[in-house]
């Protein structure tokens, strides 16, 4: 089975797939630009001659994107998503830890090109077994390093959970979704979603309001996708009443304050529809009940999922959870305990059955929808010479989520390092997103009972 | 607070989000085209509440505002369009 094959078996050759400020493709369109664009990979010298290679994708967010990725799943290659926001050093991490076969840099899908990626040493997971899953995308949590495991993602299970995710948004021909959020990161329980569905994806860029209204105006978008952020920038627009048009607006990537949701409402008329999109399992918890008299809810699972509390973390069961991790490689059963998947994140429900998230079982920090493990971070800072201890935690801020801040103990309170010094080393070794905004020096940092980093 | 200048803004910038910026980046040249993305503007607005005392309303967080050291210094300064 392939989800490429099966969206356009489904598809009207003529209805609008995709529209972005440049380019306009019907489905049909679409179908013969993917045809064209795999065609020409799997002639081109360098695309591996292996069945289910694993192919990394550098390629700026935008229609042509959507063809390239398509391209890839077509051939049954195994398609991994490269940020742009990475650096160097963590994208060597990411090719190594994926034993990525290729990487295609694709500018759009005419011009690109196939570099071939060698290793100097065999994968650290299993190939077979990976590639008997019909394995569909690798996707990691957070940047590449450390912590992040590599999460597998079949056909079989992208079909389960775009089938799941839609009993609630209940996406069909008819809708037009506006979409501003970076691709690497959102993909399958979205633009694949829409395409299946029949819908059309409008692309807006996601740092221009007024051109957001203007093509949600244009095109009659029907379904918005995107963070508080997006949303607090359009509630200034002097025309952003328009957007009280829309049938459902999702506010995903980092969570909605009480301040912008009442901001959105009051310029609108509409309440922002908080969900809980997670790359294990899809989305399988919308806030489609409570959007009004509870804002700041994730919302109640969706009909094909179940949840509980164990111990204050929030387990979930249902269809299209992952298939497997990676590195190192664990198939989801030796994962789930009694089907069941430990979230990692702390919620609370209330007698509705609305659920909140409070934090992390592990450290991480949201920034923006992307994760942040301060581990890393302050690795990156004890490596300063000048640098004793160091202790990164959040700074939030109500409409952004947070911010990575760092508090440092210097080997010589005299001299503490140069702050400069210290944000040029993490932009150096880490993607833009983890590199603290503030630093402080202090003479102590408080520590657990056990000796360890108090983290809040 | 005193007013602030469009090379002010311009070092801001090169300091906290876009390292790469010449030395000779005009006061009028785009931000966005030297990569300035959304994650580097909700940093800026950050760092403007936090060293300038500038709150940045939601109808200041236009593409426009962001364009240029000329356009964030006019921001700060409250002069924005």
């Amino acid at each position: 089975m392939n989800i490429v094959d099966l969206i356009f078996q489904r598809a009207t050759a003529a209805d609008n797939a995709v529209i972005s400020p440049e380019l306009r493709l019907t489905f049909g369109e679409l179908e013969a630009r993917m045809n064209d664009c795999a065609n020409r990979m799997s002639a081109d010298a360098a695309w591996p001659k292996k069945s289910r290679p694993r192919i990394g994708l550098d390629a700026p967010s935008g229609t042509d994107y959507i063809v390239v990725a398509l391209a890839i799943l077509k051939q049954n290659a195994c398609f991994v998503p490269i940020p742009a926001e990475l650096t160097a050093s963590e994208r060597a991490q990411l090719a190594k830890s994926t034993a990525l076969d290729a990487i295609v840099f694709a500018k759009n899908a005419e011009d690109w090109r196939i570099e071939p990626v060698t290793h100097d040493s065999t994968p650290a997971f299993d190939e077979a077994a990976l590639a008997a899953l019909n394995p569909a995308f690798i996707r990691f949590s957070s940047g590449t390093t450390g912590t992040s495991k590599g999460i597998v993602i079949s056909h079989e299970t992208l079909l389960g959970r775009i089938t799941a995710a839609n009993e609630g948004l209940r996406i069909g021909p008819q809708d037009r979704v506006l979409w501003v959020l970076p691709m690497a990161h959102h993909f399958a329980v979205s633009i694949i979603l829409y395409l299946y569905h029949g819908a059309t994806t409008i692309l807006a860029p996601a740092s221009d309001p007024k051109v957001m209204l203007a093509m949600m105006r244009e095109h009659g978008a029907t379904v918005m996708y995107g963070s508080p952020y997006h949303y607090t920038m359009l509630s200034g627009q002097p025309d952003a009443a328009a957007l009280g048009s829309l049938r459902l607006a999702v506010s995903t990537a980092f969570a909605l304050s009480t301040e912008v949701a009442a901001l959105f409402a009051n310029k609108t008329g509409l309440h922002l529809t908080q969900g809980m999109g997670i790359i294990e399992a899809g989305l399988p918890i919308l806030n489609l009940e409570h959007a009004k008299d509870k804002p700041t809810s994730i919302g109640q699972p969706l009909p094909a999922f179940e949840v509980k509390l164990d111990d204050g973390e929030l387990m979930l069961r249902g269809p299209g959870l992952f298939d497997a991790y990676l590195t190192p490689w664990q198939p989801r059963d030796t994962v789930l305990r009694d089907g069941w998947f430990a979230t990692g994140d702390i919620a609370a429900q209330d007698e509705d059955g609305c659920l909140y998230l409070r934090g992390r079982v592990r450290s991480v920090i949201n920034v923006g929808g992307l994760k942040c493990f301060p581990e890393e971070v302050e690795a990156v800072l004890c490596s300063h010479p000048g640098v004793k201890a160091a202790r990164v935690s959040a700074r939030a801020h109500p409409a952004l989520g947070a911010m990575p801040s760092a508090e440092i103990i210097p080997q010589d309170a005299a001299a503490p390092p140069p702050v400069g010094e210290l944000r040029k080393l993490c932009q150096e070794r880490l993607s833009a997103y983890k590199v603290p905004l503030f630093y402080t020096f202090v003479s102590e940092l408080p520590l657990t009972a056990s000796g360890k980093l108090r983290r809040y | 607070m005193p007013a602030t200048t469009p090379t002010a803004m311009i070092d801001l910038v090169r300091e906290t989000v876009l390292p790469d910026l010449p030395a000779d980046f005009s006061a009028e040249a785009d931000f966005f085209e030297s990569g300035l993305d959304s994650m580097g503007v909700m940093q800026l607005v950050m760092f403007l509440e936090e060293r300038f005392a500038k709150k940045v309303e939601p109808d200041e967080l236009s593409r426009a505002n962001f364009r240029s050291g000329n356009a964030l210094a006019a921001l700060v300064n409250g002069q924005a369009a």
